[in-house]
């Protein structure tokens, strides 16, 4: 065998030692990319899904924001003051 | 790089399959050496390279030595199992360092960064199209003043039976009747074929009692007059349109029935409309 092949061979052992395989993050590529990515179908549902999740979260933190920096002035917050 | 040393174009003149050593009359640099055909040829030690620019250094430059002899080698044939493989590993992801695994086995290391990045990107660019749209669908729609303004409340208890009541709603005249019994079953008993704009009295009320239509004749717009005409509902005096007590157009040149707007009784006989 030639050398360079040898070389390579031990390279390789050396890497599965290492334990790549076996970490976490690994893992989760690997779950994330047979689940959601690998196919189109799959990543459009992704996205589609994701987008609902990130519409609902990102909406509700501005709303948040802006109801925080304007406390006190909107008429939710000053409606107790003239209604009985 | 296999007999790169017989094939040689510029070699050609020393490497001619003879018998004898003859020093060539091209050249005398180089003086043929006999070799018996035993003797191995040793290859001159190969210059250590791991770019192609020193490739070609290998090569034999100056003294060649030849071997010939009837049957043995004509050829010098590098070996190039010493020769060093450039290493890649530097610049290989750690996935992809065993050349022995096959690609889909690491496909999944190497691609699920950059779908993660697409997807998000889709995510971000579904998000502000679907705003865009929104945005500009509902610009179309009426503005909050119009829509507060948009729909009456009516106390239908106070509208005594068989009789007709004008109310204004969206700038438009709107009557509501409250007919009788016999008007009921008058409605009921038309004939469809004979109408003009063929219309079921239970398709335009909900409740049978009970005639809420617009108050614009069909015609050319103009209010009709309730109460009158021949078939006892509504008479415009602009042309001569004559309705029926469920607002149909029965006579005159009016095309269509008067307009049914939405509405919905809620509890306590109270009546909403739009």
């Amino acid at each position: 065998m030639p050398s360079f092949l040898i070389s390579l061979r031990v390279c390789g052992e050396e890497q599965k030692t290492s334990g790549l395989e076996e970490s976490s993050s690994f893992q989760l590529n690997m779950a994330l990319y047979e689940l959601l990515f690998k196919r189109t179908s799959t990543l459009a549902l992704t996205v589609v899904v994701g987008a609902f999740v990130f519409e609902r979260s990102f909406d509700v933190l501005i709303d948040g924001i802006f109801d925080k920096i304007n406390e006190g002035k909107q008429w939710k917050d000053i409606k107790k003051n003239y209604e009985t | 790089m296999i007999s790169a040393v017989a094939k040689s174009g510029s070699f050609a003149p020393y490497l001619k399959n003879t018998s004898q050593a003859v020093v060539s009359s091209l050249k005398t640099a180089v003086k043929p050496v006999a070799v018996s055909s035993s003797d191995k040829v040793v290859a001159p030690s190969p210059v250590q390279s791991t770019v192609d620019l020193s490739v070609g250094s290998p090569l034999n430059r100056g003294k060649v030595a030849v071997a010939y002899s009837l049957n043995g080698p004509l050829q010098v044939r590098s070996v190039h199992t010493d020769v060093k493989v450039p290493d890649f590993s530097f610049y290989r992801k750690p996935s992809t360092l065993d050349p022995t695994k096959k690609a889909e086995a690491t496909e999944a290391s190497r691609k699920t960064f950059s779908y993660t990045v697409t997807a998000g990107g889709f995510i971000l660019s579904t998000y502000a199209a679907k705003n865009l749209v929104t945005t500009f669908v509902s610009s179309m729609s009426a503005s909050a003043d119009v829509l507060a303004m948009a729909s009456i409340e009516v106390n239908l208890n106070e509208i005594p039976e068989g009789k007709s009541v004008t109310f204004k709603w969206r700038g438009k005249p709107l009557f509501i009747r409250h007919r009788t019994a016999k008007d009921i079953s008058n409605e009921a008993a038309v004939d469809l074929g004979s109408l003009r704009d063929p219309q079921h009295d239970n398709e335009r009320t909900k409740d049978p009692k009970w005639l809420i239509v617009i108050g614009v004749c069909t015609h050319l717009g103009c209010v009709p007059v309730a109460n009158a005409g021949d078939f006892g509902g509504y008479y415009c005096p602009c042309h001569g349109s004559h309705y029926d007590a469920s607002g149909r157009i029965r006579k005159g040149p009016a095309p269509l029935n008067l307009e049914v707007p939405p509405y919905e009784f809620k509890e306590d006989g109270l009546l909403v409309v739009g």
